[in-house]
């Protein structure tokens, strides 16, 4: 995006475009800010029908400062998938052993996404390196879990450890009260 | 500040049980009611990478909040109050089934709607994207301005859910139970 700004400003509609057009002559990076706390606060942002970004007119804010933060308009409900198995059974008197499995999946997770991150470019003046980033589309999640529990009263004292990331034992002990 | 909220609720729920059956049917409304005038970072906000740069007067992020209509300080503006408002809905039936003395289904399902927020009087803006094919594209080419609701609403939120109770062997010592359901 860093890229497609400096070379298709006109791609970019206001205020994207006055970014676009203001940030070569300061460098991607390391343009400074051009005005001190006491100008934002005395600032009196011209007024923009389509709410354009409060710019000070006698200087440009860096690219990799810029940050807008909106809710994705494509937003939808998130859901989970849920399913289990359990099998329980009295093997003595007071004694019950139980043996499950409870498995979810979770469905369009709202997440933060970096749409001014250029993960592709090389580019030494890219403020970020091509680590892996958020990536847009449904984000699934899973989780298994597969427990054994023997118990005999009321109160249990359960045993949880994860093995492995995902998967994971539950063993139960129970004093018989 | 100005700010009040008025939250209103409804909520119900009718059992019936008839022979094997046990049906449950309930409903819920939620209204939400906000009047504020909306008056965070009114004075400005900034963040400092450290306390260098704070005595060098260089934060790497300033912040301030404007009336976008007329680029004042939305303290100054007598166009800070915003009544945003936001209704849920949601039913649901159940059934809890005998259907032996040693089977026990449980089926049901629900519907939800999340409202989304809205202003009574237009005065929310954000992000309007456009034309593209990806959202990449269609970000390069979007617009700040106006918005009615910040997304669309989503009416098929639909949660189904099934699960049984089984003792094969009949004797109250064993039991299987198993289950699915969207939540």
């Amino acid at each position: 995006l860093h890229n497609d700004l400096l070379t298709e400003p006109a791609r970019f509609s206001p205020p994207f475009a006055a970014f676009a057009v203001a940030a070569p002559a300061f460098g991607i990076c390391n343009a400074p800010i051009p005005y001190s706390v006491a100008d934002v606060i005395a600032v009196q942002p011209t007024p923009d029908p389509d709410f354009a970004a409060p710019l000070n007119s006698a200087g440009a804010l860096s690219l990799c400062r810029f940050s807008p933060d909106f809710i994705d308009p494509r937003l939808k409900s998130p859901y989970v998938e849920e399913w289990n198995l359990t099998l329980q059974s009295e093997v003595a008197r007071d004694w019950v052993l139980e043996v499950g499995y409870v498995g979810n999946e979770g469905h369009r997770i709202s997440f933060g996404q970096d749409p001014n991150h250029n993960p592709a470019s090389p580019d030494p003046q890219q403020c970020e390196s091509s680590e892996s980033k958020p990536f847009v589309g449904v984000l699934p999640q899973y989780k298994h879990e597969f427990l054994v529990q023997r118990r005999n009263g009321s109160d249990q004292a359960p045993f949880h450890s994860r093995i492995l990331g995902a998967l994971s034992t539950l063993i139960g002990e129970t004093a018989l009260r | 500040l100005n700010f009040t909220d008025n939250v209103f609720n409804f909520r119900d729920t009718l059992i019936r049980s008839s022979g094997r059956h046990g049906l449950k049917f309930g409903l819920e409304y939620n209204e939400d009611l906000e009047t504020g005038d909306f008056g965070a970072v009114t004075r400005g906000f900034y963040e400092f990478f450290s306390l260098a740069d704070f005595v060098a007067d260089s934060p790497y992020l300033q912040e301030l909040q404007i009336d976008p209509s007329t680029g004042q300080n939305i303290l100054s503006s007598p166009n800070r109050l915003r009544h945003f408002r936001r209704r849920d809905f949601a039913w649901f039936i159940q059934d809890d089934w005998k259907v032996r003395k040693n089977l026990t289904i449980n089926a049901g399902l629900r519907h939800e709607y999340f409202g989304v927020l809205t202003e009574t009087n237009g005065k929310q803006a954000g992000v309007i994207l456009g034309p593209g094919t990806t959202f990449r594209d269609q970000f390069v080419n979007a617009r700040f301005g106006p918005l009615k609701q910040m997304y669309e609403p989503y009416w098929k939120n639909f949660a189904p859910s099934i699960g049984l109770a089984w003792d094969p062997t009949g004797s109250g010592m064993f039991s299987v139970r198993t289950g699915f359901a969207i939540n």
